[in-house]
This record gives C-alpha cells, sequence and structure tokens, in this order.
C-alpha cells in the first residue's frame, strides 16, 4: 500500500468549539491509482489533498507512507520523503514568473542537487515528451493557460514522484485544454503507472479516475468505484 | 546552483527598477562615504606608523611643578637628549630636532623657509629615504644642508643642487651651506613636514649658552630609540631618580619628571601638549566613522524595509519553491545572493563615486588622500560587500525562508497588522530617528556659528590688513626697535599714497590663539599668577574701535606713557585694581591709565583673561619670572583700508614697503579672515556633518517613498472600495498618511532628546554660546514631517485619484 490515512482528523478552533475540516478519514490508496476527490466548495477537499501531500499537518490519527509513520517523522525526513514521492499541481499554475519554461521545470532539480549533464538530458526528454520544446525559452507570462498548466505537470514530474497531487488542475483552463490535461494524466496513470490524485469539481473530469471519493463537511459521504 | 541564483537574483533586479534604483543609489552613497571616511580615519590612525621598528621609537616629555603650577610640555630641554645618550645605555639612538623659520637666498632669489634643525641620527631613527647623498655623512659638517625635490626646483631650477651653495640667514648675518643631499618629502601621513635639513650643531645660531644648558628651559623635541631588548618599564624606574640627581638644589624629587610617549601615539593623543608636530582632534575619526556607519546603516535599513513591503509579493515564489523541494537553507542563499548581489553593484559605483569627488574631499578635510587598488582596499571592498550583503539581506533571507508553505500559497498573508508590519514600523521610526537627531545637530551647529561670527567681540574686526615683521633669528627686542623706527615713514608714505591716518605696531592682533602670557609669584600669597600682554601703541584702540570704560587711551609717543598701562575689566576684577592705581608687585612700576571693556581677543572657545596693554613689553617680560606665548610676539602692523579700491591699496603699500625694507618680506592677511581660521575646524566639522544630514536625508526619504508605493499599492481594492462608497478625496489621503505620520511623530519625540545632549556636549566646548532654542528643535521635526508629507502625499494623492473601477475589477 502506498498511502494510508487511519482515522484523519483535522479541526481549528472557533470560539471555542471545534470546527472539524477533515473528520475521521479513512483512505487507502495503492500504487498506479488514479482517484478524484469531489464534493462541495468547504467540503474540505483541498484540505484532504494537502495532508496527504504532506503539505499540512492534521490534530488526529495517522498516515502512512510506503507504510512508515509519518507523524512520528522529523520535519527534514518528511520534506525529503515529500520531495521523493509527490509532484503538486496547482490550479494556478505557481510557475516563478522570473524563471523561463527551461527554468520552471529544471528547479526542483537544482534543489535535489542533480548533475548538470543529467540536468539537461531530463529536462530535454520531458520537453520533448510534452512537445513545448519551442517554447523553452519563454516566460510564463507568455503562455496560455493550457500551455502553463502543461509545464507546470511537467516540472512535476521531473523529479520522477510516485504520486502526483493536483488540486483542481483545469479549474482555470477553458474544456478544450482542460480535456488535454485529463487526457495527459490518463496517459501517465496508464503508461508509466503513475498515481494520480485530483481534486475536481467536474463530473466528466472525475470520470477519467479509477475511484471518486466524496467528501462532504470533512467526512468521506462514499467511495464510488468506476 | 549559484549561477542559478545569480541570474534570478539579476531578474529581480532588472524586474523592480524602482527598488533597485533606490536600493543601489543609496548603498552606493553610503559605500562613497564609508570609504572617504576610511580613508580619513585611516590617515589620521596611521601617523608615521612607517618607520621599520617604529614601536621602539618615543618621544620624550617634561612636567615641572613650579610654584604651585604644573608646566607640561613636549618640547624639551637642549642638554636632556645629550644626558639621555650618555647615561642610558638601553637607547640605541637619541636623536634631538627643533625647527626655525629663515630666509633661504640663491643669488637674487630669496624666500622664508620652515627649516628642520636635526641631529646626524634623524635618518637613521626615522625612515626618510634619500635621493641623493649618503646616510653617513649628508649631515656630517655644520655647513651642509639636505633639501627635498620641491625646494631644489625653487632655488636651482632644473640644475643639480649637489654640491652647490646657497645661504640662510640667521640673525643679522647670512651664512653660506652646501647641498650635500636631496631627500624625498615625508608622506602626508607624518608629523614630520620638512622641506629643509640642517645639522644640529646650528641650532646654537640661536639658542644662547643658557638655552643650551639649563633644564628650566625647553627648545628641542628628544626623541630615543630603544634598542629591542630594552625595558620600557626598567627606563622609567631609572629616569626617574637620574632625573632628580640632576636636579639637586633647584627641584625636590618629583616635581620634575621625564616621561617617554610613543611615536604612534603622537597623532592622537591631545593630552600631551603638542609640540612642533600637529596633533589631530582624537574625536574627529570616531565621529567620522560614527558618521560612516550611520549612512550605512541607514541604506541598509532601505533595504530591509523594501523587502519586507515586498515580500508580499514573493511569497508566493516561496510556497512555490518549497512545495517542489526548496530547504530552507536553499531558500537563504538565494535570497542573501540577491542582497550581496545588489550590495556588490553598489559598492563598485560608490567606489567609483568616491574615486570622483576625492580631490574636493581632500580640500574639505585638507589632506592629501587617495584611493588605489591594492589587496587591502580590494579585501576593504570585498568585505563592504559581504557586510552590506549579510546585514541587508538577513530580513528576507530568514523571515521569507521560514514561512509556512501552505500559507504563501492560499495567498492569505495579509498586508496588514502583522508582525511584518511592526519590523516596518521600527525600521522607518529609526532611520527618522536618526534623520531627526541630524537635523537638529545641523541646525545647533548652524546657529552657533552664525553666533560666533555675529557676536559683539567688542571691536571692529573689518577692513583690518594685518602685516608681519617676518625676520627670523633676530631678537624680539631688536626686531621692536626696528618696527618701531621704520613706523613712522612707513605711515607718512603711506596716509600721503593712499590717505589712510593710522597704522599701529603690536605683539599680537586679535584673533590669534595664544597671546603672550607673563607668569610671576605673587609676593603675599606666593602663588603662582599669570595673565596676557599685547605690546602697542597709541593707535591700537582707535584702529580696532575698542572700548575705553574709565581713563585714557595712551598719548602719542614721546609723551612718557612708556609706563602707563591700560587693563581689562577682567584684569581689575582678578586683582582688585581701579583707575590711576599701580599694578600689583612686581610690576608696580606701571600705572593704570585706562581701563577697556572686554573684548574677545582670542577664539570663543575661551573666556576673556585678564590683560594688559602695554608700550612697554619688554620692560615687562623682564620683569616676568616665566614667559610663554603660543604664537609669535613678533611685532605686526596693522591698518585699517578705506573702503573703496582695496586691492589698490594694497598694491601701495606693498610698494612703500619693498622701498623702505627691501630685506623683509611683504605678506599680510585679513583680520576678519584670521577670526574665521579660528573657527575652522567647526566650519569644517559642520560642513560634514551638513553634509551628513543631506545624504541621510536624501536616503531615508527615498527609503519612504519606496515603502508609501509599495504600501500604497497593496491598498487600491481598499481605496476603491472606499471610494465606491462615498469617501472623499481629502479622507482617503488622510487615511493613507495616518499611518506615516504616527511613526513620524514619535520619532520627533525620541529623536529630540538624543539630539539636546549630543549638542549639549558639542557646545561645552565654547566659552560664548548660543542657547539651544525650542525652535531649533521644532525646525528640525517639521521639517521631517514636511518631507515626509510630500515624499507619502505624492503616492497617496495618485492613488486616491484612480478611477475606483480600475483597481475593483482586476480583483
Amino acid at each position: 500500500m502506498l498511502l494510508q490515512l487511519k482515522n484523519a482528523s483535522k479541526w481549528v478552533h472557533v470560539g471555542g468549539n471545534k470546527a472539524f475540516l477533515l473528520k475521521d478519514i479513512n483512505l487507502n490508496v495503492f500504487e498506479g491509482e488514479f482517484i478524484s476527490i469531489m464534493g462541495p466548495s468547504g467540503s474540505g477537499k483541498t484540505t484532504l489533498l494537502n495532508v496527504l501531500g504532506m503539505l499540512d499537518d492534521f490534530n488526529e490519527g495517522q498516515y502512512f507512507l510506503n507504510d512508515e509513520n509519518v507523524g512520528s517523522m522529523k520535519d527534514k525526513r518528511k520534506a525529503q520523503i515529500a520531495k521523493e514521492n509527490f509532484g503538486y499541481v496547482f490550479q494556478a499554475y505557481h510557475l516563478i514568473d522570473e524563471l523561463t519554461v527551461y527554468e520552471n521545470i529544471e528547479t526542483p532539480l537544482l534543489y535535489q542537487k542533480v548533475s548538470s549533464s543529467e540536468r539537461k538530458a531530463l529536462v530535454a526528454d520531458i520537453l520533448d515528451k510534452f512537445n513545448i520544446v519551442g517554447k523553452k525559452d519563454l516566460f510564463p507570462s507568455q503562455l496560455s493557460g493550457g500551455q502553463q498548466q502543461l509545464v507546470g505537470i511537467a516540472r512535476a514530474l521531473i523529479s520522477k514522484p510516485k504520486v502526483i497531487l493536483a488540486d483542481e488542475p483545469t479549474g482555470n483552463l477553458n474544456s478544450r485544454q482542460g480535456e488535454e490535461i485529463m487526457q495527459l494524466f490518463k496517459k501517465l496513470n496508464e503508461e508509466e503507472g503513475v498515481s494520480i490524485i485530483q481534486v475536481t469539481h467536474s463530473e466528466s473530469n472525475a470520470a477519467y479516475a479509477s475511484k471518486i471519493i466524496h467528501l462532504l463537511d470533512g467526512s468521506i459521504e462514499k467511495i464510488e468505484n468506476l | 546552483m549559484l549561477r542559478n541564483y545569480l541570474k534570478i537574483a539579476w531578474r529581480n533586479l532588472i524586474k523592480g527598477k524602482l527598488y533597485s534604483f533606490i536600493n543601489i543609489t543609496g548603498l552606493s552613497i553610503g559605500t562613497a562615504v564609508i570609504v572617504l571616511l576610511a580613508l580619513f580615519v585611516r590617515d589620521e590612525k596611521t601617523y608615521d606608523n612607517f618607520h621599520l621598528e617604529g614601536d621602539l621609537i618615543y618621544r620624550a616629555w617634561v612636567k615641572e611643578h613650579y610654584a604651585g603650577e604644573i608646566f607640561f610640555n613636549s618640547v624639551t630641554p637642549y642638554i636632556l637628549g645629550q644626558e639621555l645618550k650618555e647615561n642610558f645605555p638601553d637607547f640605541q639612538e637619541v636623536v634631538r630636532y627643533t625647527t626655525t623659520n629663515a630666509s633661504m637666498k640663491k643669488e637674487t632669489f630669496s624666500s622664508d623657509e620652515l627649516i628642520y634643525v636635526v641631529e646626524p641620527s634623524f635618518l637613521k631613527v626615522f625612515n626618510f629615504p634619500l635621493i641623493e647623498g649618503n646616510i653617513n655623512d649628508v649631515l656630517s659638517s655644520p655647513l651642509n644642508v639636505v633639501i627635498t625635490p620641491d625646494i631644489s626646483k625653487k632655488y636651482f631650477g632644473n640644475e643639480n643642487p649637489m654640491g652647490k651653495n646657497i645661504s640662510m640667514q640667521f640673525g643679522e648675518e647670512w651664512k653660506d651651506y652646501v647641498v650635500s643631499g636631496i631627500i624625498n618629502p615625508a608622506p602626508s601621513n607624518s608629523g614630520f613636514q620638512f622641506n629643509v635639513l640642517l645639522p644640529f650643531e646650528n641650532a646654537k645660531l640661536f639658542f644662547g649658552p643658557n638655552a643650551q644648558t639649563m633644564w628650566t628651559n625647553v627648545s628641542v623635541e628628544t626623541f630615543v630609540k630603544l634598542k629591542p631588548t630594552a625595558n620600557l618599564t626598567a627606563i622609567n624606574d631609572k629616569l626617574t631618580p637620574f632625573i632628580d640627581s640632576k636636579l639637586t638644589g633647584i627641584y625636590k624629587p618629583g616635581e620634575y619628571i621625564i616621561g617617554l610617549q610613543k611615536l604612534s601615539d603622537i597623532h592622537l593623543n591631545n593630552e600631551i601638549p603638542t609640540g612642533f608636530m600637529p596633533v589631530g582632534n582624537p574625536r574627529y575619526p570616531f565621529i567620522m566613522s560614527a558618521i560612516a556607519l550611520l549612512i550605512l546603516i541607514l541604506a541598509s535599513i532601505n533595504f530591509t524595509t523594501l523587502a519586507i513591503a515586498r515580500s508580499i509579493n514573493r511569497t508566493k515564489e516561496v510556497g512555490i519553491r518549497k512545495t517542489i523541494g526548496a530547504q530552507r537553507i536553499q531558500l537563504r542563499s538565494q535570497f542573501w545572493t540577491e542582497a550581496v548581489l545588489t550590495a556588490g553593484i553598489s559598492v563598485l559605483i560608490g567606489i567609483g563615486i568616491a574615486r570622483f569627488v576625492i580631490p574636493w574631499f581632500n580640500g574639505l578635510v585638507d589632506k592629501n588622500l587617495h584611493f588605489g587598488f591594492t589587496i587591502q582596499t580590494i579585501g576593504f571592498g570585498l568585505l563592504l560587500v559581504l557586510i552590506i550583503g549579510i546585514l541587508s539581506g538577513a530580513y528576507p533571507s530568514f523571515v521569507l525562508s521560514n514561512l509556512s508553505t501552505i500559507k504563501t500559497l492560499r495567498d492569505r498573508i495579509s498586508s496588514s497588522g502583522s508582525s511584518r508590519h511592526n519590523i516596518l514600523k521600527i525600521l522607518v521610526g529609526f532611520q527618522f530617528v536618526l534623520s531627526i537627531v541630524l537635523i537638529c545637530c545641523t541646525v545647533i551647529i548652524q546657529k552657533q556659528l552664525f553666533f560666533i561670527q555675529n557676536k559683539d567681540l567688542g571691536f571692529n574686526k573689518d577692513q583690518i590688513m594685518i602685516i608681519p615683521f617676518n625676520k627670523s633669528g633676530v631678537g624680539l627686542r631688536d626686531l621692536m626697535e626696528e618696527s618701531n623706527k621704520i613706523k613712522v615713514p612707513l605711515a607718512s608714505q603711506i596716509s600721503s599714497l593712499t590717505g589712510i591716518s593710522k597704522i599701529t605696531v603690536s605683539n599680537h592682533t586679535l584673533g590669534t590663539l595664544g597671546w603672550l602670557s607673563v607668569g610671576y609669584t605673587d609676593q603675599v600669597s606666593q602663588k603662582f599668577n599669570s595673565f596676557k600682554i599685547n605690546g602697542v601703541d597709541e593707535n591700537f584702540i582707535p584702529i580696532h574701535e575698542l572700548k575705553i570704560a574709565e581713563g585714557r587711551n595712551f598719548r602719542p609717543e614721546g609723551e612718557s606713557d612708556l609706563k602707563s598701562v591700560i587693563i581689562n575689566k577682567a584684569y581689575a576684577q582678578e586683582y582688585h585694581l581701579k583707575l590711576n592705581e599701580l599694578l600689583q608687585d612686581p610690576f608696580s612700576d606701571y600705572k593704570i591709565i585706562g581701563i577697556s571693556e572686554d573684548f574677545n581677543y582670542a577664539s570663543l572657545h575661551q573666556s576673556v583673561d585678564p590683560l594688559v596693554l602695554t608700550q612697554d613689553p619688554i620692560g615687562m617680560l623682564r620683569i616676568a619670572s616665566d614667559v610663554s606665548s603660543i604664537d609669535s610676539p613678533n611685532p605686526k602692523i596693522s591698518l585699517k583700508l578705506p573702503s573703496a579700491n582695496i586691492s589698490s591699496s594694497i598694491a601701495s603699500i606693498e610698494q612703500i614697503w619693498k622701498d623702505l625694507m627691501p630685506d623683509q618680506p611683504f605678506g599680510f592677511s585679513f583680520l576678519d579672515d584670521n577670526f574665521d581660521k579660528l573657527y575652522r575646524s567647526e566650519q569644517r566639522f559642520s560642513f560634514i556633518i551638513s553634509l551628513a544630514t543631506i545624504l541621510a536625508i536624501f536616503i531615508g526619504m527615498l527609503g519612504l517613498f519606496g515603502i508609501a508605493t509599495l504600501l500604497i499599492a497593496q491598498r487600491r481594492k481598499e481605496i476603491g472600495i472606499r471610494r465606491v462608497l462615498g469617501a472623499d478625496l481629502k479622507n482617503i489621503i488622510f487615511q493613507l498618511n495616518k499611518g506615516f505620520f504616527t511613526i513620524v511623530f514619535l520619532s520627533c519625540i525620541i529623536a529630540i532628546p538624543i539630539a539636546w545632549y549630543v549638542m549639549e556636549i558639542w557646545l561645552r566646548a565654547f566659552e560664548y554660546r548660543t542657547t539651544m532654542s525650542w525652535w531649533a528643535f521644532a525646525l528640525a521635526g517639521g521639517f521631517a514631517i514636511f518631507l515626509a508629507l510630500i515624499v507619502v502625499s505624492s503616492q497617496s494623492i495618485k492613488a486616491s485619484l484612480e478611477n475606483p473601477v480600475n483597481a475593483l475589477r482586476t480583483e
């Protein structure tokens, strides 16, 4: 099992009362799975994704990654584990405005101290695969939203993560662009065995997954296997 | 990795042009100031540090207890050197020297020169390399002379002077000397600024037999060079009993002390009296360093405050970098790279500015500084880059890299109420405090200088021209006789040519620091007293428009006012004397015929001391048991020029002078200029403080402008909403300015007591000082508020005039 959440809860205090963001979540993710998380606004989708991606903490329960208990890890080890296992894709792309396409994709490798020749090879590879070689010297502001998200995904994939965590990856895109991104996810999942967990509002996008988790008020309402 | 950091740093620099401009401008000005002041401080701190084994060289001083007073001198008795040489094997060399002015002549060309009369070991103890001549014999014959290339050029033109004759006048006599060597002039940071070196035997030409043998007569500076094995404490222990044994019967043990002062200590130690070498004010290097540091801090604060204000735009970047795997240390390195890059560019520009303005700065501080690219200066530059970079990059690198990932990505970092804003306020407030303190100081210093220049000194100093009798080596008495003889024909010729009816001859002119001081032991109390005297004639009082409170002026000569004196009120008060009484013993030959109002004959740093104006200074000096003066008492002619045709009058006077006294060089100065010179160091100080203030304000306002721009830009939406809700412009501008004004106002409250305290200390150096009026501080505070108003309002008005629809649409 890749990821396992056991009885995880997260809350904030509002005027002396606990307001639950996540309540007693039990979730298992296996390697190679494609999962969509759905639910109305405020149901805790993004929080769940952030907890899974170790960007956010939780208050109660346990989280195992490759059967290792995340809760007992030191911060440094956590960061290391996150770096090795997760690639993040955001609704607002979150590219660094001052860097070119090439440099944006290269940056995670810099932080992992990959040698310069290897970096070149890896980035060239992925630019080729995503068909954006011609755009490599452009800055984010010179790209369309769909292209920016492609770069975002390329950047998430460059460090060969086991899981892609995508928070409404198509939220800022038109439907044609959105579909392209979904096709890409599907291909990555099927051909390369990358696990994908995405938060989405769209039924049609959710349907690309093999499993849909419906959240309501911080709890899992139902899990739908497709 | 570093290349990547540099790339991003560079792009950020280009992207935020305004902020880069503000940062780089501030930091490069700061650098320029630091470089210049560091050169100044280095020059002051390295006086005479270039001599080989300089730490073995010491100068002797003398402390003499006499009739209850202490006489402290760094000029020593003539025989001290001899005695030390003979009795102290611990000294490897002893060298005596003295300086004197003498006329120098080659064929028909003559001029006045400062002569260093030195023992031959002078060239061995101190490192002044010869260009020509042999160190062992250039000064071996009494009739040798060693000159610098400048002097050679002046007297010999392009000829080689070696072996040629040049004559010098001591007393009435001209003597021929043979040029035996040419020597490099001393570096500018040396106390020995010689042009001409003469062998020490020549000192006997102007020091009589008494001066050469008596312990109570100081005439030369004595330097010793210790053997490397010698122990200073042991030498000091030996010195005291040795001197006591030499002076038994004259002084009790411990009343006459010889001590040693390190060569490197001479320039900045003003506790030991000045000898022949100039002594700097040890406070100046300190003040200069403080100012330099202050300006640099101001500029670094700009960097930090702007970084804080901008950080809102950079939190997103931090968040992204963290999610894709950046560690804190890597983010820190990135922000520090940016700061160091900015610092590097600024330091380069700053050094450029410094090099460009050095000639001007040299004129200002009266030095000869230059900035060369040596390992030392390059190292200093790199150090500066690192210090500025680390200082100014500290905030962004620590705070931004610690932000929580999830919060930064949610864009929920609000622009108000956070602790970041408190830091911002404190830093901006700190800048204002420093600026306001500086403004206050500038105002008070200017006020004091104005006070000095406009104080009623008790006389009129305008258009009084002074011509000194310059002949050197002649006794004071002979010189005075000569000047009195020449006075009558000179006066009548000047009067017929220029219509100037009166001239006066006096030992001292007004506005000089040290008039003749006459010391004597009071017969009744057995206490040592002293007062100032000036030998004058009947025209001295009318020419200077001095006021006589009681009695009368001197009558023209021949009417036997020789034994009459005019005292000032301070004298009358000190010695309880009245008009027509005789002076106290032992001066009771002299009768008081007039009492003048007190006038400030010296600088306003000093109070008005008891003073006697006499027509018989030589007679009074003879009675005194101790005579000293800082300024030469050689006679000087003063006359009042008519307000029209000043230059033609001066030309006529020069012609008359040259006709009457062909061997007397003609030179002149103006009394009011001499007065200004008394306060030159204050004026210089005031100028530097004013300049520092202007720079500090400039840097501070640049920073404030940047912050106002950023913070107001971040409130665009709020402004838009307020406008839509019906707020008028006045209201919005008030809202935007309010925060800044609270800061400026609080800064005033903190700054004013600090400024008051600092100025209180500074003013203590003056006997006559201006009051620290409240309006000076109000003016300074008001000025700061006014500037802040302009800077902040320029941005807030712009923001409030914007169409609110634009601001709201972007959301």
